[in-house]
């Protein structure tokens, strides 16, 4: 049995990092991950509890297939809570194929830095049991060499969603000023209709002055 | 939203999938926001979760693409710290009752 631990401070808050990891997949620098279901996903007492099926593909040389009976293809189970009023995100992954010799438990979590409420601090724990006649220990730690690569890579998947997601953010929010901004407009023009039946002789051109820019952001101070 | 989507195990659940996680990741966006009333939350999309993984059950029992039992993985998780919190919560209730 070997353990592997490892933190990692990401420089974004902790719903935006929350925001990611729950939508990690796809992503470039993840690929092994090809497919992904929810098998539970139910709310309790405020927090998210959710059970995947994760389905990756390893391109494995065939001859370790035959001696293992290990294919290129693996399924793990992942069990999450999502607690978004202590601000905790927790994993929880364990191997679904090859456990008669091998067991893999990996424990993330996702909690804001305590020094720093802006920042968010990922730790990972691993632990890698291999039950071979021989070579257990240098499998282990050959397994968990790769490992901490991956779990570099996984890091980097999660800064790369979290840039997908700020530039998807950025154009919901350009439509939603968009729409907002155009409502605006109709509300004052209705507004200024209103207005203008009293004088009626200022009428259309208070209705069409609404359309310019500068005279609906002056008027909206009213 | 989003343009990446991924994609179920079974082909044949995708669909399904896609239209469960649309309507959970809408849900998620306000739910992890600080001010959202967290703990009276249900899971509004529950009824497409329903469709859904009734095509990924079936599946799984049929192809088997693991050897291990979920529900033995469950009953792992049963120790975890959040169980033990909710037992210990319903037993207090149930002292509270006498």
């Amino acid at each position: 049995m070997r353990i592997w631990s490892s933190e990692h401070t990401f420089d974004h808050e902790w719903e935006t990092v929350a925001m990611a990891a729950f939508k990690k997949y796809p992503n470039p620098l993840n690929r092994a991950v090809t497919g992904i279901d929810v098998v539970k996903q139910t709310l309790e007492a405020g927090k998210i509890l959710t059970e995947r099926i994760i389905q990756s593909h390893f391109s494995i040389p065939s001859w370790a297939t035959k001696l293992t009976g290990f294919s290129g293809t693996q399924y793990s189970h992942e069990y999450t809570v999502i607690d978004p009023h202590r601000k905790e995100f927790s994993l929880t992954t364990r191997n679904l194929n090859g456990s008669s010799f091998l067991r893999v438990d990996e424990k993330l979590t996702y909690k804001p830095d305590q020094e720093d409420p802006n920042k968010t601090v990922l730790k990972q724990d691993v632990i890698v049991t291999i039950t071979l006649p021989a070579f257990a220990d240098y499998c282990e730690k050959t397994f968990l060499s790769i490992y901490s690569q991956n779990a570099s890579k996984g890091r980097q998947g999660v800064e790369w969603v979290i840039d997908n997601l700020k530039k998807e953010y950025e154009e919901i929010s350009k439509k939603v000023s968009t729409i907002l901004v155009s409502s605006e407009v109709h509300e004052m023009s209705e507004k200024m209709r209103h207005w203008s039946i009293p004088s009626t002789s200022s009428g259309p051109s208070c209705t069409s002055s609404t359309s310019s820019g500068p005279t609906t952001s002056s008027s909206k101070s009213q | 939203m989003s343009d990446r989507h991924m994609s179920s195990i079974f082909p044949e659940c995708d669909q399904l999938k896609q239209i469960y996680d649309k309507c959970f990741t809408e849900f998620f966006q306000k739910f992890i926001t600080p001010n959202y009333r967290h703990q009276y939350a249900v899971n509004p999309c529950e009824r497409f979760h329903e469709v859904y993984k009734r095509c990924v059950d079936e599946r799984l029992a049929k192809q088997r693409p693991f050897e291990i039992d979920l529900d033995e993985i469950r009953k792992e998780y049963l120790n975890t710290e959040d169980d033990k919190l909710k037992s210990r919560q319903s037993s207090s209730t149930q002292s509270e009752q006498k």
